[in-house]
């Protein structure tokens, strides 16, 4: 079946399309036609008119917990959600179990993410079996189709090791995710530390935790020039340090989790778990400094940060709970919730332009006979979030039940 | 009868000040009850009370047990020092089975902050907090208040310092909120390792040296180390504490005032206190402890009445 798209904008920093309201006629692999010039054809489905498109959001780490925990998620459930959350691409960290450390596992990955309704991009460890001790064989799986390098959320202890891979990562041309963070600092807190993990009384990680996992990481790219792409920034000295970095030329991006932009750590007064996270979250100033920070642009990404956890890893007392939100469906609403003035280009750059940099992705340039990928959504529409919708195996989710700005219309992936 | 505003007890933060003055004023109708040659009402016959330990105690649980029976309520114990989880149950089924015999009233003590809590809201029955790790023990408080009350006449206007091991305390949060409701100004006292970094956003004072704390409260309030809850040390040594937090007599004859001395148990002798002074004319120690079950009967008694409402 084809599409047509009447009075549709395009939305594409960099394109001469950009901010172009026009004709389009799609198929679900390849653009066919655009143009104000452009019509309908018979048998076309027509969609409503004043939506936006835009090239394919792309997710730069997911958990999906395949193999190992399907309970969680599978790659079928998780690119499912991710579909419908506007993601044509996610990159799914290697916190599976086993973990993605060996070409197998890459193999694996891609054999069985084929013709599900995302695109799944592996990102290796950067450890063997992510233990922070030794480097994974980052080159191998890097030819076996991983993206970039990570341990996920696991903050690395050995500063030796980590100087020593990102040494190696760059001659591979690769770029590293890490998480910021005092491995010995983070250990033992589940809260942000502040007047409301006292009223709370859980044990909590001082805010300067991230702030000397930045700097500790900012001069070990000094040191080997590896790319590197900070993730989940939750702090407000943070942000400062990160800036300061940018400022001086540093290789370097950042994300946040976009839960960080919409939630603040009252929440956790309540001891619901669905808001315990890693990194934690961060007082009410904290919140608008990370917002502000997205809409400045010192932020280059906002992630979804999914991590879906099964109702038994969540429906237990708080220090017990694993942290994390399975968000990937709904991230685009989380964003317009805590931002609903986000211009629409600020959102493709944050949600496309810039993760797709980060990857070194070629990015559509809507060109009639194009095959590629694309998002299509409306920032001014609402979407209600319901079990019943709900494509996650998982369902740690707080908004679960509720109706939030945006909605994604559909993804359009090329497949090949 | 006078109401609470609360279904249940998870702590003094959920309580306004009528509520805690209604439980005070309870309390010395119990008082008096306790105090006689028949000690026990009939007020919550036929009220089943359960009291799940997962932590160790012996005050607190023969204090609820006695004052749950001096209520003539059906009670039935339940101790385990690990918790539920380590063994394969979740919370909320171990109480849910619990729950299944026809028990109306559940009296909690938990290792982790915030059981309480996440119990009231997934299981059908009144929850009482006797303590959840480093978060509250309201009926602490509660009793902490009626004991000074008992003392002073009254607790507003009243400098209430709390002494020793405040990270880890469930006690000093508890402490802190009823004290403030109830018209006191408090102050905490420890080594800076052991008091929370953002507590004087509660409006507390800090202050880490115990002679000047001293010399400005008319009550302290001394708590014991936590070692349990410790996974480092926080101070050089016990030696080294006691020199630095230590009350002895001779500090407090330093000081040119009488100073109301009170320690929720149990007390580490020659520790955060020595004998002398826990035995002394200043000490309320064992005065706490009576207090405690007339609390508690208060406590089951008002949240009881609520059920049966």
């Amino acid at each position: 079946m084809n599409y047509f798209l009447p009075h549709v904008k395009i939305v594409c920093p960099g394109s001469t399309w950009n901010g172009v309201t026009t004709n389009l006629r799609f198929s679900k692999s390849n653009l066919i036609a655009i143009g104000n010039s452009v019509t309908s054809k018979e048998g076309d489905q027509i969609l409503e008119e004043g939506l936006m498109i835009s090239p394919g959001w792309v997710e730069l780490r997911a958990k999906f917990y395949d193999p190992g925990f399907p309970e969680k998620e599978d790659l079928k459930s998780g690119t499912q959600a991710a579909a419908l959350g506007g993601y044509t691409h996610v990159g799914a960290l290697p916190h599976g179990s086993p973990c993605l450390d060996n070409r197998t596992g890459v193999r694996y990955l891609l054999e069985k993410s084929k013709n599900l309704p995302s695109k799944v991009l592996p990102i290796g460890s950067l450890s063997a079996g992510m233990q922070g001790k030794e480097m994974a064989e980052l080159n191998d799986l890097k030819q076996a189709g991983c993206v970039a390098f990570s341990d996920g959320g696991l903050p690395i202890a050995d500063t030796v090791f980590l100087k020593t891979a990102l040494q190696y990562a760059s001659s591979t041309d690769s770029v590293v995710f890490i998480r910021p963070d005092d491995a010995f600092l983070s250990k033992y807190g589940d809260v942000r530390e502040g007047i409301h993990s006292t009223l709370a009384g859980i044990q909590s990680t001082p805010e300067f935790s991230e702030t000397i996992g930045i700097e500790r990481i900012a001069r070990i790219i000094e040191y080997t020039n590896c790319k590197v792409h900070l993730t989940s920034i939750s702090t407000i000295s943070g942000l400062e340090v990160l800036k300061s970095l940018k400022e001086k030329g540093l290789p370097i991006t950042a994300d946040v989790s976009v839960a960080h932009l919409l939630f603040n750590d009252k929440e956790i007064l309540d001891y619901d778990s669905n808001f315990k996270l890693s990194p934690p979250l961060g007082n009410e100033e904290t919140q608008k400094k990370l917002i502000d920070a997205v809409k400045s642009g010192l932020i280059d990404v906002v992630s979804s940060d999914h991590d879906p956890q099964e109702i038994e890893s969540k429906q237990c007392e708080f220090h017990l709970a694993k942290p994390g939100i399975s968000s990937i469906q709904a991230s685009f609403s989380l964003l317009l919730e805590a931002i609903p003035s986000l211009p629409e280009e600020r959102i493709v750059e944050l949600l496309s332009s810039n993760p797709r940099n980060i990857l070194q992705m070629g990015s559509p340039q809507f060109i009639e006979g194009e095959k590629s990928d694309y998002t299509l959504f409306q920032p001014k529409d609402s979407t209600f979030y319901s079990r019943a919708n709900w494509a996650s195996n998982s369902e740690n989710f707080p908004k679960l039940g509720t109706e939030l700005n945006g909605k994604v219309i559909m993804t359009v992936i090329h497949i090949t | 009868m006078a109401q609470l505003s609360v279904n249940h007890l998870l702590g003094i933060k959920d309580l306004t000040p009528e509520d805690i003055h209604c439980i005070l004023e309870t309390a010395d109708e119990f008082s008096g009850v306790i105090n006689r040659p028949i000690k026990k009402v009939p007020s919550l016959r036929d009220v089943t009370v359960a009291n799940l330990f997962f932590e160790n105690s012996t005050r607190t649980r023969l204090s609820f047990e006695l004052a749950e029976k001096r209520l003539s309520a059906d009670v039935i114990n339940f101790s385990s020092s690990s918790s539920s989880v380590s063994k394969g149950e979740t919370l909320i089924d171990t109480v849910n089975n619990i729950l299944a015999m026809k028990v109306d009233i559940v009296v909690l003590r938990h290792p982790h902050p915030g059981a309480a809590v996440f119990l009231a809201r997934n299981v059908k029955s009144i929850i009482v907090n006797a303590g959840d790790g480093t978060h509250e023990h309201p009926t602490q408080a509660l009793l902490d208040a009626y004991s000074i009350r008992q003392k002073l006449g009254k607790v507003e206007g009243k400098k209430v310092v709390i002494v020793g091991d405040i990270t880890h305390s469930r006690v000093a949060l508890s402490n802190i909120l009823c004290l403030q409701k109830l018209g006191a100004e408090v102050m905490v006292c420890g080594p800076s390792t052991l008091i929370p970094k953002f507590i004087g956003s509660l409006g507390v004072k800090v202050e880490t040296d115990l002679l000047k704390a001293l010399q400005w409260a008319d009550v302290a309030n001394m708590l014991r180390v936590q070692h349990e809850r410790m996974d480092m040390k926080f101070f050089p040594s016990i030696r080294e504490y006691t020199q630095r937090y230590g009350l002895t007599e001779s500090l407090l004859a330093s000081l040119d005032k009488e100073l109301l001395i009170m320690h929720p148990g149990p007390i580490n002798r020659g520790v955060e206190i020595s004998s002398a002074v826990a035995d002394g004319n200043h000490s309320i120690i064992l005065q706490q402890v009576e207090n405690g079950v007339a609390i508690r009967m208060a406590v089951l008694y008002l949240l009881a009445g609520k059920m049966i409402a």
